[in-house]
């Protein structure tokens, strides 16, 4: 039966009196304006967003941007600290196109350890879109230039040094990146996946199921986060290849993570089906299904996106931590916890200070995944203004 | 859907002793320890193309009556009678399903648009949602229809890609009574839908939804918590106090010559806007008592200026006057008292020949 054919009569076309409502440029703009507007105002988070998105191309592409692979090893060039790119000839003063002097390894005779001076006779230029190792580009194209690199393959360029076995650190930190990064983009999407869905049903039912959710999500969080953490990734069995310990460690970081943003979104649900347009939805007929998609979801969105970028750093500082304990990703993966590893003991970090490398680039992902998540954050009211 | 015996013919909602007690839980495993009676036995009938008010103080139940009408909420017991042209059934008692065609007919008016409009829709789907729950028409159909509504509310096609922050606050309970009117339901129940709005624009809202009944035949019971919003709109009043009904009664009796202390309270605090003898004024103190313990015997004698033993012990039943059968109350001393109207006779027939 379809009652728009009588309808349409009742509605003619007269007019009632129409309101003009005052229109400053806030009552112009729809929703996702004032949102992105709000977002570019904060300097920070657009910064750190930029620089997000520079480091995840970087490692994305890690092939081309790394001028070695990941286990490239020179035995000759063992603890190598990191080489100078240089313009200037520090002798006679004379510019170049970028360079650099090789490093010779000498034993010094009263400490036994290995000691790098360069070899001033011998300049290196430094190549652009170099011909070097072959690598397949996002794990498919077969590729073999890079972004930078030595023109000389016998003599390596290590910017930022090497490590034990002579491999770039450089350049593992780039593929360690691939774990490092995509480990809080993967546990973080679990996170969204597990914590959404429970949120919304134990808000938006209620009664025994969240009774029971509740109590386990307190169990979960009763217990502090590193030793749950270690407890759990500790039972990953080690004869796992490294590929399925890689997704264990993603599923014990999410484990707990969920329980955070499974309460939030419980609140939200709990909070948004007292509104009166659910009630208006619901008095019309609206399917729990309907409210969900049209009335829950959109208003929670925003919520959701913010606490999940905030969960990122957490996650990526959880799994740096287990794999510098040794319980984290196993070699031949290459991680950034993994990589600190090298400077667990305190005499590396006197005579290898470089290998602490790994840590500034866990500590800027950190810092800038907080400081986009307080971008979001302020973003998700966009009508205060 | 099983059609129930309608006591009264001629009613398109006929409510009998209608109670909604909401329980209050506590404890770690949430017993319930006591209830709040939010409704407590109410019963009167709605006649088409009338507009019923219902009148109370904040907290009497008058929203909760609502939403039992629109069934937001089940009641806890009665009768809610509705009739369509397949005959009468009791909403109080259908199920999901078989609420589902019958909610195409009777829809709700929410106090404030602030919180009624979904702030991530835009106003035309907001205005479409209820055509598209019941899948009526197609996509076109739908877009035409909510432009002719939009028009038809005084704020123009145009407006139908708008979201609600962009718009004022006449004009988002404009899109609110577009919405409720999109399925063209028979009853509306409007909860209270000026009191959020500022005074300027108060009497545009509520002289469209007297137009609008007009054109479209439309039943309301229109809730509010001052008299003075009601006489404008009314044919009948109805006083709730605290769950329960204190008097029903034609508008115009109401502020003629009121029957019930709380009636008359009520009109008190009303700024009087005719000339005319003031006489010494009873104004409510304290608060509505909490519906958890309502007051024994007549639920409104702690406040009563008239109240005597019998008030305490006994509670009046909701009578009709033996003279007057349009007016029942609920008050022990109907007979004896004699209250103070809101103005006389005489003054109204100067108003309306002032106004003529
Ligand atoms: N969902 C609910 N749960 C518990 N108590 C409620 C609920 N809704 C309303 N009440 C209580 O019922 C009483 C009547 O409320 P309401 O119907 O909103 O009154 P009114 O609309 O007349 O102001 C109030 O005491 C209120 O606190
Ligand atoms: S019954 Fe008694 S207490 Fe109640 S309104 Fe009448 S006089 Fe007042
Ligand atoms: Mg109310």
């Amino acid at each position: 039966m379809n009652r728009l054919t009588g309808g349409f009569g009742l509605f003619g076309a007269r007019k009632k009196n129409v309101e003009l409502g005052v229109q400053d440029e806030y009552q112009l703009l729809t929703v996702r304006q004032l949102m992105i507007r709000k977002f570019l105002r904060n300097r920070m988070a657009l910064l750190s967003f930029i620089a997000l998105v520079i480091i995840y191309l970087v490692t994305l592409f890690a092939g081309f941007f790394a001028p070695y692979t990941a286990r490239d090893a020179d035995s000759k060039l063992t603890y190598s600290p990191p080489m100078t790119i240089r313009l200037q000839d520090p002798e006679t003063g004379h510019f170049h196109p970028p360079f650099f002097y090789p490093l010779r390894g000498k034993r010094n005779m009263e400490t036994f350890q290995l000691e790098y001076v360069e070899e001033r006779e011998k300049r290196i230029p430094v190549q652009f879109f170099v011909k070097g190792e072959p690598y397949k580009a996002l794990g498919i194209i077969a590729w073999d230039v890079h972004l930078f690199g030595s023109s000389d393959p016998a003599e390596r360029l290590h910017i930022m040094g090497s490590d034990v076995r002579g491999r770039d650190l450089f350049s593992r930190i780039i593929y360690g990146g691939q774990v490092s990064l995509s480990v809080g983009i993967f546990g973080v999407l679990i996170t969204i996946a597990v914590g959404s869905v429970i949120g919304t049903l134990s808000g938006y039912y209620g009664g025994v199921f969240d009774n029971v959710v509740q109590r386990v999500i307190e169990t979960i969080r009763s217990f502090p986060q590193l030793p749950l953490w270690m407890a759990l990734a500790a039972a990953i069995p080690p004869q796992w290849p490294p590929e399925w310990v890689y997704a264990g460690i993603v599923v014990v970081l999410a484990f707990i993570n969920w329980t955070g943003l499974s309460r939030e979104v419980r609140g939200l649900v709990l909070s948004l089906k007292e509104r009166d347009y659910v009630h208006a939805a619901e008095a019309s007929g609206a399917s729990t299904a309907r409210i969900v998609r049209k009335h829950l979801i959109p208003n929670m969105a925003s919520h959701i996106i913010v606490t999940a970028t905030l969960a990122v750093p957490v996650t990526i500082l959880g799994e740096s931590a287990l794999s510098f304990l040794g319980i984290g990703v196993r070699p031949p993966m290459v991680s950034w916890g993994l990589l600190l590893n090298d400077a667990i003991k305190i005499q590396n970090i006197v005579l290898y200070p470089w290998t602490l490398f790994p840590g500034a680039f866990i500590l800027v992902a950190v810092i800038a995944y907080n400081f986009l998540g307080d971008g979001l954050r302020d973003m998700v009211d966009p009508f205060s203004r | 859907m099983t059609p129930v015996e309608a006591v009264d013919a001629g009613a398109i909602l006929e409510i009998r002793d209608l109670r909604l007690h909401f329980p209050i839980k506590a404890g770690l495993l949430k017993k319930t320890v006591a209830y709040v009676k939010a409704v407590d036995g109410v019963s009167f009938s709605v006649y088409p193309g009338e507009t019923v008010g219902l009148v109370g103080e904040s907290g009497s139940g008058k929203t909760t009556i609502g939403r039992c009408i629109v069934r937001l909420y089940k009641p806890t017991t009665g009768y809610i009678g509705f009739r369509t042209s397949e005959g009468v059934s009791d909403i109080a008692n259908l199920d999901k399903r078989e609420l589902q065609p019958i909610r195409r007919d009777i829809q709700m008016l929410f106090q404030d648009p602030n919180s009624s409009l979904n702030a991530r829709m835009r106003v035309g789907d907001i205005i479409a949602e209820p055509l598209e729950i019941h899948a009526i028409g197609t996509a076109d159909e739908r877009r035409s229809r909510v432009e002719d509504l939009l028009e038809h509310v005084g704020l123009g096609a145009e407006m139908y890609n708008r979201y609600p922050h962009q718009l004022s606050g006449g004009q988002r309970q404009r899109v609110g009574v577009a919405r409720a009117l999109s399925i063209e339901p028979r009853l509306v129940i409007c909860d209270e839908p000026v009191s959020a709005l500022d005074v300027s624009v108060q009497a545009q809202v509520l002289n469209l939804l007297a137009d609008l009944q007009e054109e479209l035949g439309l039943t309301y019971v229109f809730i509010a918590h001052d008299l003075s919003v009601v006489e404008y709109i009314s044919d009948r009043v109805m006083v709730m106090y605290l769950g329960k009904l204190m008097e029903t009664a034609p508008t115009r009796k109401i502020f003629e010559r009121p029957a019930h202390p709380y009636t008359e309270a009520l009109l008190n605090s009303i700024p009087k806007r005719v000339r005319g003898g003031h006489r010494k004024r009873f104004v409510l103190t304290g608060d509505i008592p909490s519906p958890v313990n309502p007051p024994s015997g007549c639920v409104f004698h702690t406040r009563c200026q008239y109240a005597k033993d019998i008030c305490k012990t006994e509670s009046p039943p909701l009578m009709p006057l033996p003279d007057d059968p349009d007016t029942s109350v609920a008050c022990h001393l109907v007979d004896e008292l004699s209250l103070s109207p809101y103005y006389t006779s005489e003054e109204r027939a100067g108003m309306e020949t002032n106004r003529a």
